[in-house]
């Protein structure tokens, strides 16, 4: 099965930077959406078919946490995993996120290899429904 | 909660850390008036980018500032390719509001730990010609680097919030 990836960051680097260790690691990717904004985000989740998230938090427009609201919000949070990128490093932030069900945190700066394996956890994860 | 009065030693601990973490550059402290030296012969358009903070007790700003070269150079390292590549100098500007983004927020949990929840501010960033460029390296209060034979700085400023609590119309970013 290949996924279906959105990746919403506000910097366009960081969003060629995931979607290359996305492509690097050999991870069966089947499109790469991008947003710029949570508001954006949400909109591409509305048309899209997506299987995994990455989503930054300190976004303009809509940040992180309030999409992550949303989609919580709407169910989507219980069929699509989010992962969330970020450089902040809060333990409440973090804590209120998985809360709210969102699967994982990498935290900036992160390597292909990190970025990989918390990807991996979360098919197993989404694949066993156990997680 | 207040920012310890040490707070540009932490950031100066943390950028070339950052740096060398995040776009494979190594980095060290300078004096000003080796960073202004060094800005002078390079003559050099640059980028400032900064972030915002705050919470109910307090409120703040890390700002950096570098050559547009330097810029390109951190791109490139962080995409991959050469700086020359034109797809390192388009993002560029981007390149380095990201490395403000995660130099602000490494910072933020290193002096006010990761209990804390701060409101984090999107990332605003300004291209800058030379001429301001020098002159900026002439502020006080900042802290100079050495990367790849340019210079960059380094501002950090908290102050407490008045009894009125937080600016009205404060970010909401998480």
């Amino acid at each position: 099965m290949a996924y279906n990836i959105l990746i919403v960051d506000d910097s366009l680097t960081v969003r060629q930077v995931i979607a290359r260790s996305l492509t690097l690691a050999g991870l069966p990717i089947g499109s790469i959406h991008e947003a710029a904004n949570g508001r954006e985000g949400l909109d591409q989740l509305e048309r899209e078919w997506i299987d995994l998230v990455f989503c930054d938090l300190s976004m303009p427009v809509m940040d992180g946490m309030t999409m992550v609201a949303h989609m919580q919000n709407d169910g989507m949070l219980q069929q699509t995993p989010v992962i969330i990128v970020t450089a902040d490093g809060s333990i409440a932030k973090i804590d209120e996120l998985r809360a709210r069900g969102v699967s994982a945190y990498i935290r900036k700066p992160f390597t292909p290899e990190q970025l990989r394996n918390v990807v991996i956890d979360c098919m197993r994860c989404d694949h066993a429904s156990t997680c | 909660m207040q920012a310890p009065a040490d707070c540009q030693s932490t950031a100066a601990e943390l950028l070339p850390a950052i740096l060398e973490q995040h776009a494979f550059i190594f980095c060290d402290p300078i004096d000003r008036e080796a960073a202004i030296m060094a800005a002078e012969n390079q003559a050099d358009s640059a980028v400032v980018a900064g972030v915002a903070f705050h919470d109910s007790v307090c409120r703040g700003r890390c700002t950096l500032g570098a050559s547009l070269s330097l810029c390109r150079i951190i791109a490139g390292n962080v995409l991959g390719t050469e700086a020359e590549d034109p797809m390192a100098v388009a993002a560029a500007t981007d390149a380095f509001k990201e490395v403000a983004n995660i130099i602000t927020a490494h910072l933020l949990t290193s002096l006010f730990g990761d209990e804390v929840k701060l409101h984090i501010a999107a990332p605003d960033v300004q291209e800058i010609d030379a001429t301001a460029w020098r002159d900026s390296l002439e502020v006080p209060g900042i802290s100079c680097f050495d990367a790849e034979s340019s210079p960059v700085w380094l501002s950090f400023t908290c102050t407490e919030n008045g009894p009125s609590g937080p600016p009205p119309g404060g970010d909401s970013s998480g």
